[in-house]
């Protein structure tokens, strides 16, 4: 049940280099408007609305394809967690890797959620429409 | 109620995901506890009934030397003693503490607790519904996504 009315369709950032994945994710979204990038640094480019993005929205919800091992991706994560106005944002990290050092690496960079990549198309689709229905129509989010 | 002690179900094994509920209302607590013992997924709910409590649980403090690691933590932000919110920042400043997701589930509805919550990290803020079967229906939701689809820290 929504706390707040909904006005308008939700906005969706997604960083996601899987064409496979990006597709999956949109038919997933249904009435959201979702946004993919698949450097890292656009979504802070987007968030920051510079250059090509400066008519940008405020995301509702950010999604992360996130790769732990690389530095870039962490501190991709940790910008956004410091950012006095963007650290309200929720940031939900997909990730491949099951290890335990890792899905407590993304708990501790401030990920608001860590979802294990399903192998299977439905499974993923269920996974995200159940992320999306979740931050989007339950969750009371901030009125930045 | 009991003060100072983890409140076990009995029919509850003590494995699975472990969740502490910070709540200090005994009816909310009751009917959380009720839509999560009929919920699938095996857990075992420890409850601590003011903010000064569940942060004793968590630090294993004096008679919680035993006291479970939560996988998740389900907490109101009016509560005897100290405060919520103060419970929150102190999780969330702990470097042993910080990893373990918090929802905040709180009767409060004003944009400047929700801007402070998610400020000070609360992973997701839930105003409680009046409504009783909506309040349900939120209890349940909270297990199918966080129990099912999202990954805990230690879990």
């Amino acid at each position: 049940m929504p706390t707040e009315a909904p006005t308008a369709a939700a906005e969706v950032l997604l960083l996601e280099q899987n064409a496979d994945e990006v597709a999956l994710i949109r038919q997933s979204a249904e009435k959201s408007n979702v946004t993919v990038v698949v450097e890292c640094e656009d979504i802070l480019s987007y968030l920051r609305r510079e250059g090509e993005y400066e008519n940008a929205p405020r995301p509702d919800l950010v999604i992360l394809d996130l790769d732990l091992s690389r530095t870039e991706d962490c501190e991709t994560l940790t910008e956004i967690k410091k950012h006095p106005s963007f650290k309200r944002i929720p940031v939900v990290v997909l990730a491949s890797a099951k290890s335990y050092d890792v899905v407590l690496q993304a708990y501790d960079l401030r990920a608001n959620a860590y979802i294990n990549k399903p192998a299977g198309r439905e499974e993923f689709m269920r996974i995200m429409r159940a992320t999306l229905h979740f931050w989007l129509t339950l969750v009371r989010l901030p009125r930045d | 109620m009991e003060r100072g002690v983890a409140r076990v179900r009995d029919h509850v094994r003590a494995e699975g995901i472990e969740i502490l509920l910070v709540e200090d209302n005994p009816g909310d607590v009751y009917l959380t506890l009720e839509v999560l013992r009929l919920g699938a997924i095996r857990k075992h709910v420890s409850v601590a009934t003011d903010g000064e409590e569940a942060l004793n649980f968590l630090n294993r403090a004096y008679e919680f030397q035993n006291a479970p690691r939560p996988d998740l933590i389900i907490l109101d932000l009016n509560l005897p003693k100290l405060d919520g919110r103060e419970v929150l920042e102190r999780i969330k400043a702990d470097p042993n503490l910080q990893q373990i997701p918090v929802i905040i589930l709180s009767t409060s509805n004003a944009e400047r607790d929700v801007i402070a919550a998610y400020n000070h990290h609360a992973n997701c803020y839930l105003t409680k519904p009046t409504d009783l079967d909506d309040f349900f229906e939120l209890v349940r939701e909270i297990e199918s996504y966080w129990l099912k689809c999202v990954r805990l820290p230690a879990a």
